[in-house]
């Protein structure tokens, strides 16, 4: 199992459209994806869990994946969140 | 857990009809647990297990017994429970505050209420909000659906198809209550409520349509704010070589927060129908808790009847074998 937490950058926190990024972004790989905004987990796959998890500007995302494909997850979920900035 | 005491006036203000008489500055203090404290002991002179940390409620007893001393005794017992820190005081009865009461509050900066309730409704009037604000919670995956009254909360890996099932069951007349992320509480001992995030209130989703609102499609009728979970329907792939129940005798359960929630697990496979298979699961709980037990009274009943005599005798050997290797004593 791999684990990392990334810092936001996005102003506006992770709302619906970065949201959608996370999810499509973590349906691609073959592990399981576990988000959380330090109170709860949701599943890294269900965009409903990701946009209820609400993590503002500047809050902390934890991703966790286990399983074949997990560093490579971790590697391009950190890459959109901290480098791409969710496209915004 | 923690809540202030800002929090709990504005929400409880109107129901508990309280006001604030001194100590303003106060409100941001913070409760950390649901108990509640009566503090005619510590007044007395015992701190020893002072519990100063919750609610102090001073109830006709305290007001009486603070009357019955002289002045400056008055003053030292007032002054001694000053010495803790004390989220805040709530006066019942329309109790007058006894004047250096009032003044340790406004220097201390602790809150001072008064509410015309008798204590002991008071008392469990406030139980009751801080027991549903401190209750464990904990975050389901899945869909929790009202059918026919019972709460149903549909399982399994995501995109097997919990969330159609749901939209199939509101579209029947059922009530959505969440989806996906269902906040779970537990209240009293052994009662689970679940409802949504605010965030995901009346909202799913479907690959390839997006977000939709429930509400402004079906109606109000389509969704419910809260319900308590009663079965767990658990979807799961149909594999040839598992054993799923065939006669219902045995109630497997889901334990959630240490509570036990009887379980179903449901094979799917392409052309079933598991929202009718979901609306008699609702059904033939009700019908169990109402008192029958169809799985149960039918064995007994076809047991009885094997078991007469006559019958008995008109079977052939290889019939009368094959039932014995079941289940007859």
């Amino acid at each position: 199992m791999k684990e990392i937490c990334l810092k936001i950058k996005n102003q506006a926190g992770i709302h619906a459209r970065p949201s959608a990024l996370l999810v499509n972004l973590a349906a691609k790989f073959d592990c399981e994806v576990v988000l959380s905004n330090g109170h709860f987990d949701v599943n890294g796959k269900s965009i409903l869990g990701v946009i209820s998890l609400a993590i503002p500007y500047r809050g902390l995302l934890y991703v966790k994946a286990n399983g074949k494909d997990e560093e490579k997850a971790i590697e391009s979920i950190s890459k959109l969140v901290t480098v791409d900035n969710f496209f915004e | 857990m923690k809540i202030t005491i800002r929090q709990i006036f504005t929400e409880l203000k109107k129901d508990l009809s309280l006001t604030l008489l001194a100590g303003e500055e106060g409100l941001e203090n913070q409760i950390i647990e649901s108990d509640l404290h009566r503090p005619g002991l510590a007044l007395a002179g015992f701190v020893e297990l002072f519990t100063y940390h919750r609610i102090q409620v001073l109830g006709n007893t305290e007001i009486r017994y603070l009357a019955s001393m002289a002045l400056e005794q008055k003053q030292k017992c007032l002054e001694k429970i000053f010495e803790f820190n004390v989220p805040c005081f709530i006066l019942t009865h329309n109790n007058k505050a006894p004047e250096r009461l009032l003044e340790l509050c406004k220097e201390n900066e602790i809150p001072l209420f008064v509410t015309p309730l008798s204590t002991t409704n008071f008392m469990n009037l406030i139980s009751e909000h801080l027991n549903e604000v401190f209750a464990p919670v904990e975050i389901l995956h899945g869909s929790l659906v009202d059918v026919y009254g019972v709460g149903l909360l549909l399982k399994g890996r995501s995109g097997i198809g919990k969330s159609e099932v749901a939209l199939d069951l509101v579209e029947r007349g059922h009530r959505l209550v969440a989806d996906d992320i269902v906040t779970t509480k537990k209240i009293k001992r052994n009662i689970l409520i679940g409802s949504a995030t605010e965030r995901t209130k009346n909202m799913m989703e479907f690959r390839g349509v997006g977000l939709i609102n429930l509400r402004c499609i079906f109606g109000v009728r389509a969704v419910r704010y809260q319900k308590r979970i009663e079965v767990i329907v658990e979807l799961k792939e149909w594999d040839p070589k598992a054993n799923f129940d065939r006669l219902g005798l045995d109630e497997k359960v889901t334990t959630i927060l240490d509570v036990k929630i009887p379980t179903i697990e449901l094979p799917i496979f392409p052309g079933k129908n598991i929202t009718v298979i979901a609306e008699v699961i609702a059904m033939n709980h009700l019908v169990k808790y109402y008192g029958y037990d169809p799985a149960t009274q039918y064995t007994k009943e076809i047991k009885e009847k094997y078991l007469q005599k006559g019958l008995v005798e008109t079977f052939t050997k290889n019939e009368l074998a094959s039932y014995l290797r079941g289940d007859v004593e």
